[in-house]
């Protein structure tokens, strides 16, 4: 053993890392906000480039800047988003679902939203993080804000699909895709807001972050069909938790 | 007592980080405004959420789980003031009989809090379930038990968390307040189980009658009725 340990080459020396090398690592992995103001007047086009690029003057304005103004075009930016994707998911049927499926997607976010935000403002308190229920508020809207944006920037590809397949089991899966990918973007907003507002015990965040993952599948299901035909009635007359249904339609 | 709803949401952002302004002064110093404060917490937020658990069952069940819930925690913290007081200052805290049933106190606001706020979602999950007279509420009724206990669960740990914050701050060190803390929990645990028999139906069971006590509330017990569970179990 010892004999095979001398004929091994030594290993190659590795050059010492250099303090510019570290410092790049460190950028790379821990970006730096800037928490700064927007500007002058905030137009809805600043808001959406705060949304998608310096998240650090989202987060100034809604925290002690015009959180009034932001708010307001965050929530615009929600609702058409919603509204341009459910149409899109709507032309998969056609019919009555070009205005029903709209239509539910805002109802089920907006019912989500409603229902989570007490518990967001206790389990961020929870987390180390000095809160009101206007921060959680402002926080959580600019998640959604992000996440109907990705939305609405996945339309042309959504449909294409809802154009090339008859299959709702196919489209089922699709839609769940892009929702997966939308409300991760989301939710890692939220996340960094948390993060910059002192976040130090994530295990609560998580347990929110389960929870409205968990309450925006189950209005899927409430408002139910979003994809597919129209059944007789606008709302479903049965009940039904959302595993059995996604995997009902999964199954189609 | 004049309380505006900004100075109430500062208040209970302060309990749940800590009570650096709100928990700790008001064991040290009791003061009956606190007292007021945490009770109406209490009543709002296991209110709220004991109105969602009866909802399934219909409104007259989600009423009387309304009045309930909270009344399950008083009377176990009243029950249990004695002996708590007793516990505290033998496992090594320096508090007195009623600055102990305070810090309880404050921390089943906190309980109160975590589960008033996930009220909204479990009022919704009330209402989307299938009834509690359709086929499948046998099983409905499981999942929600279920459910229910994890909601409960983490309200509990996230108030014994900072229950145990506070004995920090008031026992020489952590080893006594960690010892503080569980023999309170267990006491808590042990009573608290016996008046939620007594006060049953919480969750009411399909096909049973909906009533605010059962006429045969105080036959058997909690721990009987465990151990026949068990018996006829296996």
């Amino acid at each position: 053993m010892d004999q095979d340990k001398k004929d091994q080459p030594a290993p190659p020396e590795l050059p010492e890392k250099t303090k510019v090398d570290a410092e790049v690592e460190t950028e790379e992995t821990e970006p730096a906000i800037k928490l700064e103001p927007m500007g002058n007047a905030i137009t809805l086009q600043d808001t959406i480039d705060a949304i998608l690029k310096s998240p650090g003057q989202l987060i100034f304005e809604l925290r002690e800047g015009r959180s009034n103004t932001v708010a307001k075009h965050l929530t615009i930016i929600s609702v058409v988003a919603m509204l341009v994707f459910g149409f899109v998911l709507g032309l998969f049927s056609g019919g009555e679902q070009l205005w029903a499926a709209p239509l539910k997607l805002l109802a089920g976010m907006t019912i989500s939203v409603l229902i989570t935000l007490p518990s967001l403002y206790v389990f961020s308190c929870l987390s180390g993080i000095d809160m009101t229920p206007q921060k959680a508020g402002g926080m959580l809207l600019a998640g959604v804000a992000l996440l109907s944006l990705v939305l609405l920037a996945m339309c042309p590809v959504s449909w294409i699909f809802t154009q090339s397949t008859n299959s709702v089991g196919a489209m089922g899966f699709f839609t769940l895709l892009f929702w997966v990918v939308a409300i991760s973007f989301g939710l890692s907003r939220i996340y960094l807001f948390a993060k910059i507002s002192g976040l130090i015990r994530q295990q609560y965040l998580l347990v929110w972050v389960t929870i409205f993952i968990v309450v925006t599948l189950q209005m899927s299901t409430s408002l139910r069909p979003l994809i597919g035909p129209a059944e007789g009635t606008f709302l479903p007359t049965e009940k039904r938790f959302f595993l059995e249904h996604w995997a009902m339609v999964l199954g189609e | 007592m004049r309380l505006s709803l900004n100075s109430a949401c500062a208040t209970w952002t302060d309990l749940l980080l800590g009570g650096e302004n709100s928990a700790i002064p008001w064991t040290t110093h009791l003061q009956v405004r606190a007292l007021g404060f945490c009770l109406l917490s209490i009543a709002a937020g296991v209110g709220a959420y004991g109105f969602s658990m009866g909802l399934w069952n219909g409104p007259t069940m989600a009423f009387y789980l309304a009045v309930k819930l909270p009344l399950i925690i008083v009377i176990t913290l009243s029950a249990n003031a004695l002996i708590n007081g007793v516990l505290a200052q033998l496992l090594g805290s320096r508090l007195s009989f009623p600055q102990t049933w305070f810090a309880i106190l404050s921390s089943f606001t906190i309980f109160a809090l975590v589960v008033g706020a996930l009220s909204p979602i479990t009022i919704a999950m009330a209402l989307e379930v299938p009834a509690s007279d359709s086929e499948q509420a046998g099983e409905t009724h499981r999942r929600l038990l279920v459910f229910h206990t994890l909601i409960i669960g983490l309200g509990g740990f996230a108030a014994t968390c900072r229950l145990l914050g506070l004995f920090e701050h008031f026992c020489p060190n952590r080893k006594s307040a960690i010892r503080c803390v569980a023999g309170l929990l267990a006491g808590n645990l042990f009573v608290g189980a016996q008046i939620s028999f007594l006060m049953r139906p919480i969750l009411c069971q399909p096909g049973l009658p909906v009533e605010f006590l059962r006429p045969d509330m105080f036959t058997g017990n909690f721990y009987e009725s465990v151990i026949w569970a068990l018996k006829h179990s296996f």
